[in-house]
């Protein structure tokens, strides 16, 4: 008999408004179910409902049977009950999922004491050994520490092991490792593998990533949009996709390694020499922290034409590295040259500052939210950079006519539609925001684009659709593009050269298939291994071919 | 074919300020404050025609008619519509002037607190460094002084000598009022204004080589005003209160011009309102009404375009 | 625990921010009154009586001369010291109450006291209960209704509420002879506890009314703001009790915006509840300041004037030490 069976669940906002559409799954004991889907597509949603957690706004109906239970009939008291006892529940963000003012060890006890009696001793007990369990190393010192304490991984163990500590009999991890670099998301899998094969317990793991789970799903189901599109066992969804929806998935998750199409670059246009930073500036005599080396002796260079990817993990310098060079922070000591002109290096106050090439440096953002001004129209937003360039190659603005050809034709560009004009960016989706971002850097006649986690934010499709835009801009246009990624995968579908970071130094550097085939040191060598789903077969060109049906 | 397309774009339904008052409407704190405050308005508006129409002056007195054989002021009667005060003067007439006095002291007022803290906050959180330490030195300086005594000393003061005031005593409760409102503004523009700068249009915009001046004009202001102005519908009705606290404490609007919180002082000096309760109940009820009707508004302001607003600082 | 960094610069801006306030005060009274010497002279003082205090007040010696005596040492002034660097800090000496300003408002200090803090500490319990309760019943006739009660609280302005409190409890009481509640005077609390009590329960009922409205409205508005984040979510999935969730995990984060209000709030309180004290006869700091305002007598209107931005430099201080002590995200 299976441990969760869910029937014709429908929830609602309101009676226009139908988020989740009868949908049927069930789950069996001790096996993993993955639920994939992009955002909208309910998934969280259908568990929160399972739950009873979801917002009091909105209408459930269907059937929800729990270990025999109709968890559907429950009343407010029963629902607590189960909840955290015998359904343990992992989110998303740690950090605004643990209580910002409450030490961890205390939030784990309560976890416990909301179903059991027990003494403080034995109750300290138990708190260490789920939290050594985890994998925190040095528990007892670091009971009394509040989240803010700890690193993203760090909380997420925290969150786990309040999950299992009562032993549920299922778990339901929603999205627990979006939101973490690659090396943390794969212990933080590994991780949840073993305490579900040491438990025993049924595992439902969400993720907007099919190829996140599959190394670990026994079973899959695919949502969108508020539907179940396909269900099965996870060797046949993965061989033999019946729905389109599902291949699209597929293939947005393992991207094409196109080594045959790489450009030969020979004229450099960035030289980064022996550039070095730390935080914090030295000057503040009672500050006790030590300054931290944040890059370390950073040489490179970027050509005409070429997509660089750099690749790194929270703390390796990537973002600040990424800063320096658009000019928005500068080096503490070695150079940056432009077009052979110097850039950024001692003696100059800003980066940047009187080169001729000031604007051709832009960059693209990692939040598509914060990138827009949420009070201005797209038509204008795209407006100001044009009017700028037009002010510098012509000396006078565009007409209000030669204003609007142009808007359309940087719409066009990133493939969007001219209706968009009149849009506030609350108005646009999360891809649709970052190709207008795109399309304002456009405006600037880059040469140089820097892209700084520009697809994190976004959706598998969006993200598989977006770098193939970054990849035909610079097809037509010759422009070169720092691609900076925690995802080696992404990065390795999109670029012609990778360096890896790690620590502020630059360890390694070559072509993806150098990197993947052949990678010289042991934290590349993690970066690889972190990559999921490199289990299912793969053909010659590192290619996951999933047969048609 | 280009420009044909260009020309059929189709236009948004409703421009954003459409839909803006649509749900101001919806919400119904904003509903009951847009109604009292209308109320207001047009009372204030009134005053000069009520006057004439009944023939009775602000500051006219009649004692023989208005008065009982005891000296106690007549109610509500058809020539007297709201009743007498102690000196037989006529309550609706001055109530409604004190109504204009109350809005033409606080909206000048709070309006230009709103641009000198907006202002200040602007420069401090957008420059940051020594300058946003000065601003902010500034700004708590401007907030630890006591409202209502450094207020009357200045107001006091302005009195004093032979010659009567020396400046005309609205202005300086005007003055007097925006100087101990600013604070406030400034606070809130500059912490809004230090959140906005870690926000990413805002860097694009710098990379973009926009000039500061036009970062701020363009980009920082338009999404800093819909949250000061808000504050400025909250701290408007505290003006009023702050005014007509002033004129009651007998250094506000002087007599014999009719203030809300002056004609409240009478009553209370007089202490005639034990055996004639209106002419306590008028100008209070109106005192009590403008206020409620702006709290309801700028709650309702609150709820349509900033529900974060509380105290945030 | 305490990051002592911090701490020092905290301490370090409160006192340039006392400094400044001190300067500007000082001189707020070489800009504002032109005679003083005869405004501080008792009244029909002779011309010789006008000089003398001219010269005892050092009025005639240059404005930096006079900047020193204030903030550091000056020459007594009928036996009572002056400059604000003694301890207890001398805050000049009023010719109209002849005694040194200090010692009024320290005399005063208690009566003052008393009203601010005794209407604080009952107007934060109402808050608080009022504002949970409307935040857990949102929506509800409860919600609607005490919402109703603040929005009145908030627009009621504090002489007006003074004003009908003394009309309703205590003339209307009084015509039927009910004497529950005096109409002003203060009794102090070593004379007898119970006097005490019932002479402050009508000016308490006035400032609470004025100020349980806001409080009421940010805790409410603030507790729904935080039952909506993540970890809110986290403490119902572990199947806590609701009034655990509310009371352990939403309320203290809730409190953060009303710790703030409350450093601006008691503040102004402190620093002289002045129309309440002038309604209800009650003989405090703030009484003292306005009197002295409207007779011109400049010592003690700076001296209170210092007197309420020290209040409020100290109750900010004290929040934001809270704040940093309780509420701290951050380890």
């Amino acid at each position: 008999m299976a441990l969760l069976t869910v029937r014709n669940l429908t929830i609602s906002l309101n009676p226009g408004n139908t988020l989740v559409r009868a949908i049927d799954f069930h789950v069996e004991p001790s096996e993993t179910l993955a639920i994939v889907g992009e955002s909208g597509s309910g998934k969280s949603l259908s568990l929160l409902a399972v739950l009873g957690l979801l917002p009091a706004e909105m209408q459930v109906q269907g059937e929800i049977v729990f270990n025999g239970m109709a968890l559907h009939d429950f009343n407010a008291h029963q629902k607590r009950q189960i909840r955290g006892a015998q359904i343990g529940y992992i989110s998303q963000d740690p950090l605004s999922n643990l209580h910002p003012l409450k030490s961890v060890g205390r939030q784990i006890e309560e976890a416990i004491l909301a179903h059991q009696r027990v003494g403080r001793k034995a109750l300290r007990h138990r708190v260490l050994a789920l939290l050594e369990d985890v994998g925190i190393r040095d528990a007892a010192r670091r009971y009394h520490d509040k989240p803010a304490k700890f690193s993203g991984g760090m909380r997420q163990r925290v969150m786990i092991a309040i999950a299992i500590a009562l032993n549920p009999a299922l778990i339901i991890a929603d999205e627990p490792t979006t939101a973490l670099d690659a090396t943390v998301q794969a212990s933080i899998i590994k991780l949840l593998q073993r305490l579900q094969k040491q438990h025993g317990c049924a595992l439902v793991f969400i993720s907007h990533n099919l190829r996140v789970v599959a190394d670990i799903a026994d079973r899959v189901v695919v949502m969108r949009h508020g539907n179940i599109v396909e269900q099965g066992e996870k060797q046949t969804l993965f061989h033999h996709p019946q729905q389109q929806y599902t291949r699209t998935l597929l293939q947005a998750g393992w991207h094409q390694h196109e080594s045959s199409q790489r450009p030969v670059l020979t004229t450099p246009l960035l030289t980064v020499e022996a550039v070095s930073r730390s935080y914090p500036l030295p000057g503040y005599f009672w500050s006790r922290k030590r300054p931290t080396q944040v890059l370390n002796d950073i040489s490179f260079t970027l050509h005409r034409g070429e997509i660089l990817g750099l690749v790194g993990e929270s703390g390796s310098g990537k973002t600040t590295l990424g800063k320096m060079i658009v000019g928005l922070d500068s080096p503490q000591s070695g150079t940056i040259d432009l077009a052979a002109k110097p850039w950024a290096g001692p003696g100059i106050s800003r980066p940047g500052h009187q080169h001729p090439l000031r604007h051709a440096v832009q960059m693209v953002f990692q939040d598509p939210y914060s990138s827009l001004n949420p009070r201005r129209k797209v038509g204008d937003i795209l407006a100001e950079p044009l009017q700028i360039t037009a002010r510098r190659e012509q000396g006078k603005l565009l007409s209000a006519s030669e204003l609007q050809q142009a808007v359309f034709t940087l719409l066009t560009r990133v493939e969007l539609s001219p209706e968009l004009i009149n849009r506030y960016p609350s108005q646009l989706s999360g891809g649709q925001r970052q190709r207008v971002v795109i399309a304002r850097t456009l405006g600037m006649k880059p040469q140089i684009i820097v892209a700084d986690e520009a697809v994190s934010a976004l959706d598998i499709t969006t993200q598989h659709r977006i770098i193939q835009l970054f990849s035909r801009l610079r097809a037509e246009t010759g422009l070169s593009i720092l691609f900076i990624s925690h995802d080696m995968d992404v990065v390795a579908a999109l670029c012609d050269r990778i360096l890896v970071l790690e620590a502020g130094r630059i360890i390694e550097q070559g072509s993806p298939e150098q990197i993947f085939q052949r990678p010289q040191q042991a934290w590349t060598r993690r970066l690889l291994e972190a990559i999921p789903g490199t289990q299912l077969p793969f053909n010659e060109g590192g290619n996951y071919e999933p047969a048609i049906a | 074919m280009s420009q044909q397309l260009l020309s059929e774009l189709p236009e948004l339904a409703t421009s954003s300020s459409r839909i803006f008052w649509c749900r101001l409407w919806r919400d119904k704190s904003a509903r009951h404050g847009l109604i009292i405050v209308s109320l207001i308005t047009l009372a204030a508006l009134s005053a000069s025609l009520v006057a004439y129409l009944l023939g009775h002056g602000e500051t006219e007195q009649f004692r023989d008619i208005a008065l009982s054989d005891m000296g106690i002021p007549i109610g509500p009667t058809a020539a007297f519509p709201f009743g007498a005060d102690d000196n037989g003067r006529d309550v609706l007439v001055r109530t409604l002037y004190g109504v204009r006095v109350s809005l033409l002291v606080a909206v000048p007022a709070t309006t230009l607190a709103m641009l000198i803290g907006l202002f200040v906050g602007l420069i401090g959180g957008y420059q940051g460094g020594k300058i946003d330490a000065v601003c902010q030195q500034l700004i708590n300086l401007v907030l630890s002084f006591p409202f209502v005594v450094t207020a009357l000393s200045l107001l006091a003061l302005n009195q004093g000598g032979e010659n009567g005031p020396h400046v005309s005593p609205s202005l300086v409760v005007i003055f007097v009022i925006t100087f101990f409102s600013w604070g406030y503004f400034a606070r809130l523009s500059r912490g809004l204004v230090l959140d906005l700068r870690q926000q990413d249009f805002i860097h694009a915009a710098k990379l973009m080589g926009v000039p500061s001046w036009r970062i701020l004009l363009r980009d920082v202001i338009p999404a800093v005003l819909p949250t000061i102005g808000v504050f400025w519908a909250i701290q408007l009705p505290a003006n009023i209160v702050a005014e007509a606290t002033l004129s009651f404490l007998g250094v506000g609007i002087p007599a014999p011009n009719a203030s809300l919180g002056n004609m409240i002082a009478d009553v209370q000096r007089s202490a005639m309102y034990q055996v004639q309760p209106w002419f306590l109940a008028t100008p209070a009820l109106t005192l009590f009404f403008i206020v409620l009707g702006f709290n309801y508004l700028s709650s309702g302001l609150r709820n349509v375009l900033d529900p974060h607003l509380e105290y945030r600082q | 625990m305490m990051n002592f960094a911090l701490l020092f610069k905290t301490l370090l801006r409160t006192f340039l921010t006392l400094f400044l306030v001190l300067l500007v005060a000082f001189f707020m009274t070489r800009v504002a009154y032109q005679d003083p010497a005869v405004m501080l002279a008792p009244r029909n003082a002779t011309p010789e009586a006008i000089e003398a205090i001219a010269k005892a007040l050092h009025l005639n010696a240059p404005w930096y001369t006079q900047l020193q005596y204030f903030l550091f040492r000056g020459p007594d002034i009928q036996g009572a010291a002056v400059g604000l660097m003694n301890w207890p800090p001398a805050l000049g000496y009023s010719f109209r109450f002849q005694a040194p300003v200090t010692q009024l408002i320290l005399e005063k200090i208690p009566v003052t006291l008393s009203l601010a803090l005794g209407a604080f500490v009952i107007w934060s319990a109402l808050a608080l209960v009022t504002g949970v309760l409307a935040a857990r019943f949102k929506e509800s006739f409860v919600d609607k209704f005490l919402g109703l009660l603040s929005s009145i609280s908030l627009s009621l302005p504090t002489f007006l509420s003074g004003m009908l409190i003394l009309f309703f409890l205590y003339y209307h009481l009084s015509l039927l002879n009910i004497n529950w509640f005096p109409s002003g005077g203060y009794v102090t609390f070593e004379e007898s506890p119970w006097q005490w009590f019932r002479h402050l329960w009508l000016p308490w009922l006035t400032l609470i009314l004025a100020e349980v409205g806001i409080f009421q409205r940010v805790l409410r508005s603030s507790m729904l703001e935080v039952l909506h984040k993540d970890y809110i979510r986290t403490a119902r999935a572990k199947g806590l009790p609701e009034w655990r969730v509310y009371f352990d995990h939403a309320l203290k984060p809730a409190l953060s915006p009303v710790l703030m209000l409350t450093g601006l709030e008691l503040a102004a309180v402190m620093g002289g509840a002045i129309v309440t004290e002038k309604m209800f006869g009650l003989d405090g700091v703030g009484r003292l300041a306005i009197d002295a305002a409207l007779e011109g007598d400049f010592p003690v209107v700076i001296g209170t004037t210092i007197f309420a931005a020290c209040a409020f430099i100290f109750c900010n201080l004290l929040t934001d030490i809270i704040h940093h002590l309780f509420l701290r995200t951050e380890a």
